[in-house]
Formats: structure tokens, C-alpha cells, sequence
């Protein structure tokens, strides 16, 4: 994992914006592999694993039903060869944030 | 993605959508108007050129959206009529084309993000002169525009803003003066003007800033300081390059507790190598 720090950082009044996390290899495949499991519309994450030029079959196969994920990280465009995944921190304060403690998105972006 | 690439999804409790391309269009998915609970929305274009979006109306819906971060992308032209962000309390544009989004003659910005808080402007090399309308937005209580290489002027009005407490100007190169009218900001707590080469005085008021407690000047070529920032009680910490901390003691006798922190310049090539 790779942490990146701006000098800016460890002051009171360092903003988020300057902080980012980068997630890959191993780390990667393991943070997609337990989002991963299960059937898709039980997810509570629904990631695509890698860029696509259209959505996955099995998230078209089973629209039938809702999909029950609160974060939903939809990947598309050009292919890339390489990819990482992008976790940013959160030092989101306000009361109501319900989603995740740690981190507040996790999404892929191809580099 | 172009509309037929879309199909049907219901998504009834996602708050987080994070929607990462690389195109120089975009149309957004359609079942995002019926994401009710979504709070989080993330764009980001990883191609070459910013995106165009496509059906930017489905925002209509998004009554619940606290945080949109749009990345590579032209702003959507906004008008009277676009429908409120009620929720709003967020909102970072990182790499965009702002076009003249918020220029439009009786816009009233605040109308439309009547809760926006911090508002981020990141990179954006089409910003020539901030827009006065954004001083509308009176819930404002961090502004962060940085990186805008063309930025050579903010508004007069930036004294509207009443409740901001966090100011970030840094690397503006071509910013050449900060208002007056700064000094009327009661709750200014941060003035972060680094790497603003242009620069070459702080307002002549500054001292009036009562609340404010630190300033990051590195990297800003001043000569001389205004007499009136010995009266700035708040003030606990002023990092500026190690050539010009001395303007600074006379403050710090005045201001107990004050911290003066000459910051080593530091140019490295380092960062080429990650």
C-alpha cells in the first residue's frame, strides 16, 4: 500500500483533499476478492473488478431484482492494461455519514 | 457509455456511486434518478480530454446528495432553473472546465446550493477570474482554489462570505493580489496563500482579522508586511520562507503564543520517481 503525504499534512487544517491512499497488488486483489463474494444483488459493495466497455453480464442477468449495495463503483471507457484501486480517506464530520467509519469511497481507476 | 449501453438497475439503498471512464462523453446512467438515498456521487473521466455529461437533469432527483466530486469534465452550465442541491455540502471540481458555469447575468448560485460548506477548485486552467456569484454562497465555510494556473483575480465581493473560516489560494501563479475586502471575513481562522509567486503584500487590514490563527505564505515573494497584522491576536502560526521570517518578529513580540516557521525551500525531482 502506498500512503501519499503532502507537506501540507499533520496540521489542523490539512485538507483531505491531500491525502490518498493507493491500494494495489495483492492488497487489491484481496479488498476485491471480499467485495466480491456472494451473488451480486446481495453485495453491499458492487465494484467492477476491471474497466469494461459495458456493465458485467451478471449485473444485467440479475436486474431482474433490486441490488442491495450501498456503494456501487461502475468502471468504463477505454481498457487499460494495469489497474488500481483508489481508497480515499474520509475525515468527513458530519453527524448523519452513515457509510463506513474509515474510508468513504473505494473505487477503481484504471492508470 | 452512450444511452443503449445502460440497462434497468434499481439500486434502493445505495448512498455512495462512484462512475470512473474515459471518454470524451459521458451520458449518466438513467437509474441514478431513482438512487433516493445517494449522498456521495463521484465522477471522474480518466481520458485525455474533459467529458462532456450528458442529462445532467437527473440531478433533479438527487435531493439527498451531500458530496459530488466531478473530475476531468465540463461543468454543466447552471441557471435559475436548475433544480436545487438542497443537501449540498460539498462540492470539488478537480481538473474541470468551469466555461462560464457560474457566469450567467442574476444567477443566484446560492439559490441552487443554499447548504454548500466547502466548495473545491482544483487544478482548473480555464479559471481566469473567480466568478462574484460564488461570494453568494453565504454558508461557505471552507474555499479551497487551488493549482489554477490562469487565476489572476478574485471577486470584490469575497467580503460576502460571512461564515468562511478556511481559505486556500495556494499555487495561483498568476494571482497578483489578494481584495481588501478579505480583511472583512470576521470568522477567517486559515489563509493559505503558498506557492503564490505573484504575490507581493498581504491586504493592508489584515489586522482585523481577529480569528485568524495561522498563515502558509512559503513560496510567496513578499518584501515588506502590513504594520496592522501586530494587532492579530489569534494569530499562532505564520510558516513563510527562512529569508523573509525576520518581518515576522515584531509580530511575535506582540502576539503571545505566536509561532514564526521558516520552512526550507525544498525543490526535488523525487516525485518523478513514483
Amino acid at each position: 500500500m502506498t500512503v501519499t503525504l503532502i507537506c501540507r499534512l499533520g496540521s489542523l487544517y490539512a485538507s483531505h483533499y491531500d491525502i490518498f491512499v493507493t491500494q494495489h497488488d495483492v492488497l487489491r486483489d484481496l479488498a476485491l476478492h471480499l467485495s466480491n463474494a456472494g451473488k451480486v444483488n446481495r453485495r453491499k459493495r458492487l465494484l467492477m473488478p476491471k474497466r469494461e466497455l459495458d456493465l458485467p453480464g451478471d449485473w444485467e442477468r440479475n436486474n431482474d431484482e433490486h441490488y442491495i449495495a450501498q456503494i456501487v463503483s461502475i468502471h468504463t471507457g477505454k481498457c487499460f492494461s494495469t489497474l488500481q484501486i483508489f481508497l480515499v480517506l474520509s475525515c468527513n464530520n458530519h453527524q448523519d455519514h452513515n457509510v463506513g467509519m474509515d474510508f468513504l469511497f473505494c473505487f477503481l481507476q484504471g492508470k | 457509455m452512450n444511452e443503449m449501453q445502460w440497462f434497468d438497475m434499481e439500486f434502493p439503498k445505495a448512498e455512495i456511486l462512484i462512475l470512473n471512464f474515459s471518454s470524451d462523453k459521458y451520458v449518466l446512467p438513467p437509474f441514478i434518478s431513482k438512487m433516493s438515498r445517494l449522498k456521495v456521487l463521484v465522477i471522474i473521466n480518466n481520458g485525455m480530454s474533459p467529458a462532456v455529461l450528458h442529462d445532467f437533469s437527473i440531478f433533479a432527483h438527487l435531493s439527498k446528495l451531500r458530496s459530488l466530486w466531478l473530475e476531468r469534465v465540463h461543468v454543466p452550465q447552471l441557471s435559475n432553473s436548475t433544480t436545487p442541491l438542497k443537501n449540498l455540502h460539498k462540492m470539488s471540481l478537480i481538473l474541470c472546465k468551469i466555461n462560464k458555469s457560474f457566469d450567467q447575468t442574476g444567477l443566484d448560485v446560492a439559490d441552487i446550493f443554499p447548504k454548500l460548506g466547502d466548495l473545491t477548485i482544483d487544478h482548473c486552467d480555464d479559471l481566469v477570474a473567480l466568478p462574484s456569484s460564488i461570494c453568494g454562497l453565504t454558508s461557505l465555510s471552507c474555499l479551497s482554489i487551488t493549482n489554477c494556473p490562469r487565476l489572476g483575480e478574485l471577486p470584490k465581493n469575497l467580503s460576502k462570505l460571512q461564515a468562511l473560516e478556511i481559505l486556500r489560494l495556494y499555487a495561483c501563479p498568476e494571482l497578483k493580489t489578494l481584495p481588501g475586502e478579505i480583511c472583512e471575513l470576521p470568522g477567517l481562522k486559515y489563509l493559505d496563500i503558498s506557492q503564490c509567486v505573484s504575490l507581493s503584500c498581504l491586504p493592508e487590514e489584515i489586522g482585523k482579522l481577529k480569528k485568524l490563527e495561522k498563515i502558509d505564505m512559503r513560496e510567496c515573494c513578499f518584501s515588506d508586511r502590513p504594520s496592522s497584522a501586530v494587532s492579530l491576536k489569534s494569530l499562532r502560526h505564520v510558516i513563510c520562507d527562512t529569508d523573509v521570517a525576520f518581518m515576522w518578529e515584531e509580530v511575535e513580540k506582540a502576539v503571545p503564543g505566536l509561532k514564526i516557521e521558516a520552512a526550507e525551500k525544498c525543490f526535488s525531482l523525487d516525485w518523478l520517481d513514483e
